[in-house]
């Protein structure tokens, strides 16, 4: 630090950024998807001339080391100081620490003076990749059903795009082409903007000032990561959650994780969560790194920069062949589940350690729901990620229908649904009573969504979690609802399992209950002010005020 | 003689200019439980001042921050919100994603209702405009007066499903208020902002509706007192949008009153900018908290566009046209410090008026940019600011102490540091408003006004790569001067739900024109202004089909006599300049046409007086730059028009100084401005 002029690393560190934040402007403006215009589901990132993240914009948690992790792949195939400038590299690869193939992640080599001086990076989850169904594939058994597998590998800009091999065979595998070359090259505006930009800051600055700059932001996150992890008290510390089965009475695999805190380090070992399972909810071992880093992330709060060094007090074991670190090609395309459900477990177990400064559980759970349908003039589909409550926290309710902590992604207006599609009308959207755990501080609610289909040939597919485990609570606080997903067909409604493929047809009724989160502190002591008010205004219903709350309407009528 | 009011959190600014454009200038403090009482006060004492009679004033002009206050303080009107069935939660859920991701305690932005004030009613509309189910006149009735007995409201929004498509089942429960309920105030959504997205439209609709009241009575009794002084004419009250309309129009749309102050100065730097010839300015004005800034392009200031995060007051979505100001916390008050990393920052924290930078000598302790000013010399300790505030730089070092022991450095070392950190962060706000937006800095002018503004232009200049620095006449009170130039100004927006425009024929697009026209000549003339006083300016947010974000496309009607084609090619272009492609091949929707309608007030503005010749009386040492001169100082009064420099130079005014690096020149125009410009590259 001492070396550093303080206005230097202020204001190189502030364009670091800036540069970041302004690639993810680009992609969201730029994006053709909804799932990225509306949803967000995507990141930007700017790098050093090792491929470790320095700064990314504030998008989706679970993204975060998405890039990073997969630089060694890219290595152990090029020799990375010889790729060209209109080179770039581009992977989906599960296995080569990709995510699941949805998300596509483009890197690009800033060179300063011919130097190799840091690169940019985007991270994209693209509406449909190919693969057996349209949408995702909850049956599938491996990744081949799954969609293109896009390997690590080295394309050149100029050559390979447009008319070029790359692009075209990327076209020809997808059933949304424009939509999906649409974003991919939102991508790569997203990534050419922040070269620019970072070329200009090279030029400058010259390149020592700015990568000593990269590397004092890692070190600087790196000290707040470390303070802390030195406030929670050391200790071996357990948590665990469970993940729905494939069928609604299905075994349930359960995800395990030990955590040693050990002053400003901490050890996390989730190997001995189950084995991988048949069905898409293994999780790729990058995304449990990402779940795992992302509650340190949390822990350390708003304000500090992930990066690098947020990483560096972080050890995480895995085993391979569990449900957290599969074996190739197990299927992975609903990894969201268990990356929930890990970092729901890590949260657990330092929860036990420190209460004061965590949250109860949310719903912690990606709730996807895509409608499809095949036209003559090809297909037409949508996908919406549906969020539940927050957990309380020690002095705050949790958010009712909320972004969960991997992910911020937005809901798409229902206005917009209706607008670009004529065989579905949503009917209702709206928050469930009760929904969300009691507590001192009341769980956040989860909601209700119905979709009327109006057209027959409609497939669904969902993926999600929360059907058979609810969020848990803190402090003497109770436990959420669960969630449900519900066919009404000719009046009979049905429950169906969080990932199915659905045929629907014009009449039936799709509906969707997202569970809310668990609560924090004994109901009782709830300020009956706030039990009041949630009675009043429907969040808590009479019977639950009665039961959860000892709440007696009379005190309200008293006051 | 034209007198200007403009009502801020803490003054009430007043300005009068009489025939010949010849100012006069009030301020006093503001009243805020009424904030007429010191505007109508303001208004007396200046008449007193001057030596003018009340009925001199032809036009008088109003901006205030009433609408702001009722929100941001949540003291607004009872208020009751009507939904389709089935969406009473919109405002609540809203749009699901955080402001901030790393934060388990995270909290939404709060609404303005609770959930009990929000009611469904049994109707619904299709995407396309078409009833799904109608609306029951009396069963609407009925449901009205129960809701009425129940909640007693002051004010009803309504926002339905899909009403920017068919506002009919909108107008229905309007009407049937206005008839059963008159006292009630109601806004429609299809009216406010007839737009799709539904919660945007709700918070919308639901700000209009919620300061409503609290703006209405305002504005009644601002027109009766100042009726009761003696002013005849209709007063005209600043918009958003940077326009003035008509107090009659200005009560029905108070949710275009949120943004006055920051607005009007815009339009008064888009007023000097179109005077002096220097149509493409950025303006940055800088108080002691905040600094606003905004792109003008061709004399246009930007507005907000949908998809834009800065559409919002408060956190809660603002979906009608306002002067697209970045505003962040970088002011003279802005304080330096250490954050928990161990970097050192400059602000958004600020010491405020109260106790102010350390070196005003009341109290503060911490280290601001205005003591890094000092310190550099920018600031002149032997003069003292407005208000009789002596400047003290012994003050800044003593406060300078602590930070200079962390870092390692000296008084005038940590000074420079701030000022280069604010800088920065300034630069990053002129970027948002232009590269963002896909426009490059370097081809404006940057316009400094505040009282801090000239202090910083320099180094922002440099900073961000640009080559002229226009420093308008009276940069110290450059909100009510921008409310005494504003053009009457109304906005109009005609939803098309998602429509392709190879689809319109020459035929459609001229009968969409002539709606827009239309809706504007009807307005205007309730106002009493003939059609061919109105200049208009047409455009329409477009985009490729299956895109969410529109771009908004300027046209002239007589460019679509032909069809479409050139606003597809002007969209094309529009899309490369913003995102670096474009998608030839793929069709362009039409999501709204909208229509500007101004009607120009011929106000006049004289340049400030010029009397005694130029001398350099003083100099004083300044660092700018990375660099340390002597700087000769002259008085801003004594130079004439014409009259040229080369830095390092200083030009003092009342109310702020200039300060001219070495390798920079000035020059005094005509119209009062000063040029500031890179004499070598």
């Amino acid at each position: 630090m001492s070396q550093l002029d303080p206005a230097d690393f202020n204001i190189i560190t502030g364009t670091f950024k800036s540069i970041a934040a302004e690639m993810g402007d680009i992609m969201l403006r730029a994006a053709y998807s909804s799932i990225v215009r509306e949803a967000k589901d995507c990141s930007t990132c700017v790098m050093d001339a090792d491929a470790r993240t320095v700064a990314q914009a504030e998008m989706i948690p679970v993204h975060m080391n998405s890039l990073a992790a997969a630089v060694p792949y890219v290595r152990e195939k090029y020799n990375i100081s010889a790729i060209k400038p209109t080179e770039a590299y581009v992977t989906n690869n599960p296995y080569e620490n990709g995510q699941h193939l949805n998300d596509i992640i483009f890197m690009l080599p800033v060179f300063s003076e011919d130097r190799l001086v840091a690169f940019t990076g985007s991270v994209c989850h693209h509406l449909e990749l190919g693969g057996a169904v349209a949408g995702s594939n909850a049956n599938a058994t491996d990744l081949y059903q799954e969609g293109i597998i896009i390997p690590t590998m080295k394309i050149d800009l100029e050559r390979d795009l447009g008319d070029g091999p790359v692009e075209q065979f990327l076209r020809a595998n997808v059933r949304l082409p424009d939509i999906i070359i649409g974003d991919f090259h939102a991508q790569i505006s997203a990534v050419l903007r922040g070269r620019q930009l970072l070329q200009e800051l090279f030029k400058r600055y010259g390149v020592d000032l700015v990568h000593a700059c990269m590397a004092e932001m890692q070190d600087y996150s790196e000290r707040m990561v470390r303070a802390a992890i030195a406030d929670v008290p050391d200790g071996e510390y357990f948590g665990e959650d469970q993940l729905d089965g494939q069928t609604l009475d299905g075994p349930q695999p359960m995800i395990r994780a030990r955590v040693v805190v050990k002053g400003d380090e901490a050890l996390v070992d989730m190997s001995t969560s189950d084995d991988q399972v048949s069905w898409p909810v293994n999780a790729p071992v990058a995304s449990t790194h990402s779940a795992v880093l992302t509650v340190f992330g949390l822990l350390a709060g708003p304000g500090v920069p992930t990066n690098d060094g947020t990483y560096r007090p972080i050890e995480i074991v895995t085993r391979k062949g569990s449900i957290l670190d599969p074996h190739h090609p197990a299927p992975v395309r609903g990894r969201m589940s268990s990356a929930y459900r890990t970092a729901s477990a890590v949260k657990r177990a330092l929860a036990e350690a420190a209460p004061e400064r965590f949250s109860a559980a949310g719903n912690d759970t990606t709730n996807a729901v895509t409608m499809s349908r095949k036209l003559e003039k090809g297909y037409e589909m949508f996908a919406e990620i549906l969020m539940g409550g927050n957990g309380a926290g020690p002095e705050n309710d949790g958010a009712e229908v909320i972004a969960q902590m991997l992910s911020n992604t937005g809901n798409t207006p229902v206005e917009a649904i209706e607008m670009d599609h004529d065989f579905v009308r949503i009917a209702e959207y709206g928050l469930i009573p009760d929904s969300g755990g009691a507590g001192a501080q009341r769980g956040g609610l989860g909601f209700r969504r119905v979709y009327d289909i109006l057209e027959d040939g409609v497939l669904i597919s969902t993926n999600g979690d929360r059907h058979n485990t609810p969020a848990w609570s803190l402090a003497g606080g109770k436990e959420s609802k669960l969630s449900a997903y519900i066919l009404v067909r000719d009046g009979v409604e049905t429950r169906v399992p969080a990932a199915s493929n659905i045929e629907v047809r014009k009449g039936d009724q799709f509906i969707v209950e997202i569970s809310g989160g668990g609560g924090y502190g004994d109901p009782n002591s709830r300020d009956r002010a706030l039990v009041a008010a949630d009675v009043r205004c429907g969040r808590i219903s009479p019977e639950a005020a009665s039961d959860a709350y000892s709440y007696d309407g009379h005190e309200l009528a008293a006051e | 003689m034209i007198v200007g009011i403009e009502v801020g959190g803490t003054f009430t600014d007043l300005v009068m200019a009489d025939g010949d454009g010849r100012l006069t200038v009030h301020k006093l403090p503001s009243t805020p439980a009424d904030p007429s009482v010191a505007a109508v006060e303001g208004l007396e004492q200046l008449l007193d001042l001057s030596g003018h009679a009340a009925n001199e004033i032809a036009e008088l002009l109003h901006g205030s921050t009433i609408a702001a206050n009722a929100l941001i303080q949540r003291n607004g009107a009872r208020t009751v919100l009507l939904t389709t069935k089935g969406f009473r939660d919109v405002l609540f859920i809203q749009r699901q994603d955080k402001s901030t991701v790393y934060d388990m305690f995270y909290r939404k932005p709060e609404p303005l209702v609770d959930r009990d004030m929000v009611l469904e009613v049994d109707e619904r509309m299709s995407a396309a405009g078409e009833i799904v189910m109608p609306l029951d006149d009396a069963a609407a009735a009925t449901l009205i007066d129960d809701i009425v007995a129940q909640h007693s409201p002051e004010s009803i929004a309504v926002c339905f499903l899909h009403a920017y498509a068919n506002p009919a089942h909108e107008q229905m429960i309007g009407r049937i208020i206005a008839e059963r309920h008159p006292n009630i105030r109601v806004s429609l959504s299809s009216d406010v902002a007839p737009e799709h997205r539904e919660y945007e439209r709700t918070s919308t609709v639901l700000i209009d509706a919620y300061i409503g009241p609290a703006v209405d009575r305002y504005l009644a009794r601002f027109g009766e007192r100042t009726a009761t002084v003696g002013i005849t004419g209709t007063p005209l009250i600043m918009q958003s949008n940077g326009g003035v309309v008509p107090l009659a129009t200005a009560r029905r749309k108070a949710a275009n009153m949120f943004v006055s102050g920051p607005a009007a100065a815009v339009t008064a730097a888009a007023e000097v900018a179109q005077r002096e010839g220097v149509p493409d300015v950025i303006s940055i004005d800088i108080g002691g908290t905040s600094c606003d800034v905004c792109l003008i392009t061709g004399g246009r200031p930007q507005t907000t566009v949908k998809g834009t995060s800065e559409f919002s007051v408060d956190g809660l979505p603002l979906n009608v046209v306002m002067t697209d100001i970045v505003t962040i916390g970088a002011g003279g008050g802005s304080i330096a410090h250490i954050d928990a990393g161990g970097m050192l920052q400059v602000g958004p924290q600020s010491a405020g008026a109260d106790p102010g930078p350390a070196c005003y000598g009341k109290g503060g302790e911490n280290f601001t940019m205005t003591d890094a000013m000092l310190l550099l010399g920018l600031l002149d300790p032997s003069t003292p600011l407005p208000g009789n505030i002596v400047l003290r730089p012994d003050r800044s070092e003593a406060a300078a102490a602590e930070l200079c022991e962390t870092f390692d450095l000296t008084p005038d070392g940590l000074a420079e540091r701030v000022y280069r950190i604010a800088i920065a962060n300034m630069a990053q706000a002129v970027r948002r408003v232009s590269v963002k937006r896909g426009f490059d800095p370097r081809d404006y002018a940057l316009l400094p006004c505040g009282g801090a503004g000239p202090l910083i232009a320099a180094a922002l200049a440099d900073e961000v790569g640009m080559d002229t620095i226009l420093v308008p006449p009276h940069p110290g009170i450059f909100s009510a001067l921008g409310l005494a130039i504003a053009d009457i100004r109304i906005d109009y927006a005609r939803s098309e739900g998602a429509i392709r425009l190879t689809e319109l024929s020459a035929k459609d697009l001229a009968r969409r024109v002539d709606d827009l026209k239309g809706r504007a000549d009807s307005e205007y003339a309730d106002l009493r202004y003939a059609p061919e006083e109105l200049a208009l300016e047409f455009a329409v947010d477009a985009r490729y089909v299956g895109q969410g974000y529109e771009l908004r496309v300027p046209f002239k009607p007589q460019e679509l006599t032909g069809g479409p084609d050139t606003l597809i090619a002007r969209f094309h272009e529009l899309h490369q300049r913003q995102y670096g492609h474009s998608f030839e091949q793929s069709a362009v929707e039409a999501i709204s046409f909208r229509l500007t309608a101004r009607r120009a007030r011929g106000s006049v503005l004289a340049a400030p007086e010029a009397n005694g010749s130029p001398t350099t009386e003083k100099q004083r040492n300044v660092s700018l730059l990375g660099e340390t001169a002597q700087y000769p100082s002259y008085t801003r009064e004594k130079l004439p028009a014409g009259f040229t420099a080369n830095g390092p130079a200083v030009v003092v005014e009342s109310t702020t100084s200039m300060p001219v690096p070495p390798g920079w020149r000035f020059e005094v125009r005509q119209g009062g401005a000063i040029i500031v410009e890179r004499s070598e590259t």
